[in-house]
């Protein structure tokens, strides 16, 4: 039997006039990576944030790390995973290196592990400079260094690989595709950029308007004759 | 693009935005503050020339905040968004700025007019002949109108070419103050070129008071022209330097970029995370700046008027005190805790700290880093008074309760913490919580005035370091209440970080 390390329940959340997210049941493999499909606003953020605790659901249930999310839990939950929403939280006016040590303050690690965290996405030699004055891609690099930082058991990430180069999507895909084997962490790692997600993923869910559409092993969904992308395109256009 | 064109894409942009409400809500304060204070006291047939002599005298304090706030959230959209950017691409930045200043003249004639109509209702309400002379009405509301158009044409380009707005609103409170106090000195020509004074010094109601028989008589005068023409003239000035520096603007980057030195190894710092986050800001300098500035000014009065206060040391502390606690320090803690919030704040922060923290523990350092300065500024008060008291060669004994009225003080400025953190992390808006600890200090001076000290935490303030109530004060009474402020104030602030939906890209 294959053990779940997230598993939603008739996830709802509300928003504007409609739902952001309707009757999500999600569940993800431990020791995979899970690739989270949609077009834009299909609910992919609202969902990752549901998981998190940061936002409470209308009703339905959520399961994460073996155990029930709700404002009392969040925290122990949440100390157990790491994660990058929307864009890269950061303070400006500290330098790289200071923001990666309040995440140190916050979840007791050391020196060690600012350091590993600055050498696996590559930003040492710019760990002194304020983080305002960064590019974009050198604050996603930061963010997912926030993320990956004491090893936590379950990793999300929410678009990743936005403003980073050619070279750097490479890279990043290689850590993601890593990452179950060297930390013994579960990602999931949600994506409009099918080509990305077709490299690193085990598993795939495809949302679109709040809804799921598919959820299964890409294996499955990738026959000899359709790519993903035809399949993904063919399942969101309808809808 | 045409400048009408212009101005109606601004009024689009301010909808939802709710400043005429806010302008409302001054003039229903000042309204409230006459009525609460006034109602039946003075003759009804001069009762027109009493309004006329106080409205400006409110207007110095409140007209002044409201339009640096108006000002900064004209603004504050632009810098949030980061349109800036874009709009550069659209139009020029010389027509974003007047299509703005243009949008602001607008607001800020209704809300003179709303002005007017309150005097005729004041009149109503409060039983007075309004049978006056319109023109009085009317050099009032011209008058007016341009010197709020002074101080939006200073405060605009602050919260323009400033991203901090910050900046922009402390000028404004200060501005305002300085005003204020200069209302209690002798009468100068430096007072006239002051634009926030202005409010007062044009106006044309004086007041003649008979120290021997104590009764007050209004009495109307010819308007005086010259703080208006000053005014004008700032006007005039900002505007030439506004334009001179749209002219060299550009988008740039906040700050340069500096080559700092590289460090091979890493070194960790020491301090407590809350204070690790707010490095580099200088929120923490006004508390004790401010009251540095407030020792000086009580000690010269002291000085200046020693054959009334004959207690000695005790007056001394009267007088450093009075306008800390009414006016400077509820809004210095205010700016501090909103500092302290608006880190979490920006961008995607709050994702970030609330995967990483337990709510209460976020609430709770947050709160204990805005007490300890204010805890430390407040020993800094108590210093600077024995220091300017022993330079001065003040006679007598040191009052004996000097170290109760500390730590009352002290825990009396806790309740105001704990306030203004909830504040400052509901409003997510910097201005706001700041414009409330403002009238907060007003609230308290009104509440110590009808003798309910208890019900405000700005009120429990005063009334620990004021010493003129203190006589009456009931230890006991204060610190059940101060507990209670301090308890409900940061319950809800835990409760509402925890169960509130995290809301970022605001």
């Amino acid at each position: 039997m294959i053990k779940y390390v997230t598993e939603t329940c008739g996830l709802c959340k509300s928003g504007g006039k409609g739902y952001r997210v309707k009757d999500v049941n999600l569940a993800v493999p431990k020791g995979c990576v899970y690739g989270f499909l949609g077009p834009n606003g299909a609910g992919k953020t609202t969902t990752m944030k549901l998981l998190l605790g940061l936002i409470q659901p209308d009703s339905g249930t959520i399961e994460v790390l073996g155990q029930k999310m709700s404002p009392k839990t969040r925290f122990e939950i949440n100390s157990r995973t790491g994660s990058l929403i929307e864009t890269p939280g950061f303070y400006g006016h500290l330098t790289g290196q200071e923001n990666l040590e309040i995440i140190t303050r916050y979840k007791n690690l050391g020196v060690d592990d600012i350091k590993e965290a600055l050498n696996t996405v590559h930003l040492y030699d710019r760990k002194d400079d304020k983080v305002k004055n960064y590019s974009l891609g050198m604050k996603q690099r930061l963010g997912i260094a926030m993320a990956l930082m004491g090893k936590p058991e379950l990793i999300i990430l929410d678009e990743p690989t936005n403003g980073l180069d050619p070279a750097g999507i490479k890279e990043i895909r290689n850590l993601i595709q890593s990452i179950p084997e060297r930390y013994d962490s579960t990602v999931i790692i949600s994506s409009h950029l099918l080509s990305e997600v077709e490299q690193m993923a085990d598993y795939v869910g495809i949302i679109n308007k709040g809804q799921m559409l598919y959820q299964g092993r890409l294996s499955e969904i990738e026959t000899a004759d359709t790519s993903l992308e035809e399949v993904f395109l063919d399942m969101t256009k309808g809808v | 693009m045409s400048m009408a064109k212009e101005l109606f894409i601004e009024t689009k942009k301010h909808r939802r935005r709710f400043n005429i409400l806010i302008f409302a809500l001054v003039i229903m304060a000042e309204m409230l503050f006459i009525y609460g204070n006034y109602h039946g006291k003075t003759d009804p047939s001069e009762g027109w020339m009493f309004l006329f002599y106080n409205i400006p005298i409110m207007n110095c304090m409140f007209f002044s905040v409201a339009i640096a706030g108006f000002a900064s959230r004209l603004m504050d959209i632009e810098h949030k968004g980061e349109m800036l950017k874009c709009l550069y691409t659209f139009s020029t930045s010389r027509r974003i700025f007047f299509a703005k200043y243009l949008y602001g003249a607008i607001s800020i004639f209704v809300l003179v007019i709303m002005q007017c109509g309150s005097i005729l209702a004041c009149c109503r309400m409060l039983g007075f002949d309004s049978s006056f002379p319109t023109r009085y009405l009317v050099i009032h509301g011209v008058t007016t109108f341009i010197i709020c158009m002074t101080l939006l044409s200073v405060q605009l380009p602050l919260a323009f070419f400033f991203r901090n707005q910050a900046l922009s609103i402390s000028i404004g409170i200060m501005g305002s103050f300085i005003s204020f106090f200069s209302l209690f000195l002798p009468e100068s020509f430096v007072q006239k070129l002051i634009p926030w004074a202005a409010f007062v010094t044009s106006g044309f109601t004086r007041l003649d008071w008979n120290p021997d028989t104590r009764v007050s008589r209004f009495y109307v005068e010819n308007p005086d022209c010259f703080p208006v023409i000053i005014c004008i003239c700032w006007i005039i000035l900002s505007t030439v330097l506004t334009l001179i520096l749209l002219e060299k603007s550009g988008v740039e980057e906040s700050e340069k970029r500096v080559s700092c030195k590289r460090n091979d190894k890493i070194i960790l710092h020491r301090l407590p995370v809350e204070f690790l986050k707010l490095k580099g800001s200088p929120a923490w300098i006004a508390f004790f700046i401010v009251p540095s500035i407030s020792a000086a000014i009580g000690t010269i009065n002291y000085l200046a008027n020693i054959s009334i206060l004959k207690d000695g040391w005790y007056s001394l502390w009267t007088q450093h005190t009075l306008f800390l606690c009414y006016f400077f320090m509820p809004v210095i803690i205010g700016i501090f805790a909103g500092c302290i919030w608006r880190v979490e704040h920006c961008g995607t922060n709050m994702n970030l700290l609330m995967t990483h923290q337990k709510p209460a523990i976020t609430v709770l350092g947050k709160y204990a880093a805005t007490c300890f300065i204010t805890s430390i500024s407040l020993i800094w008060v108590m210093a600077l008074y024995l220091i300017s008291g022993s330079i001065i060669h003040m006679d007598g004994k040191l009052p004996s309760g000097l170290l109760l009225w500390l730590v009352m003080g002290i825990v009396g400025s806790w309740t105001i913490c704990a306030f203004q953190v909830l504040v400052s992390l509901v409003i997510k808006n910097f201005v706001l919580p700041i414009i409330l600890a403002f009238l907060g200090g007003f609230a308290g001076l009104a509440c110590i005035a009808k003798g309910i000290p208890y019900l405000t935490p700005f009120s429990l303030f005063d009334l620990a370091m004021n010493q003129r109530e203190l006589g009456a004060a009931d230890v006991s009474l204060f610190a059940f209440s101060s507990v209670i402020f301090i308890t409900v104030f940061i319950m809800a602030a835990i409760l509402y970080l925890s169960h509130v939906d995290v809301r970022t890209n605001e």
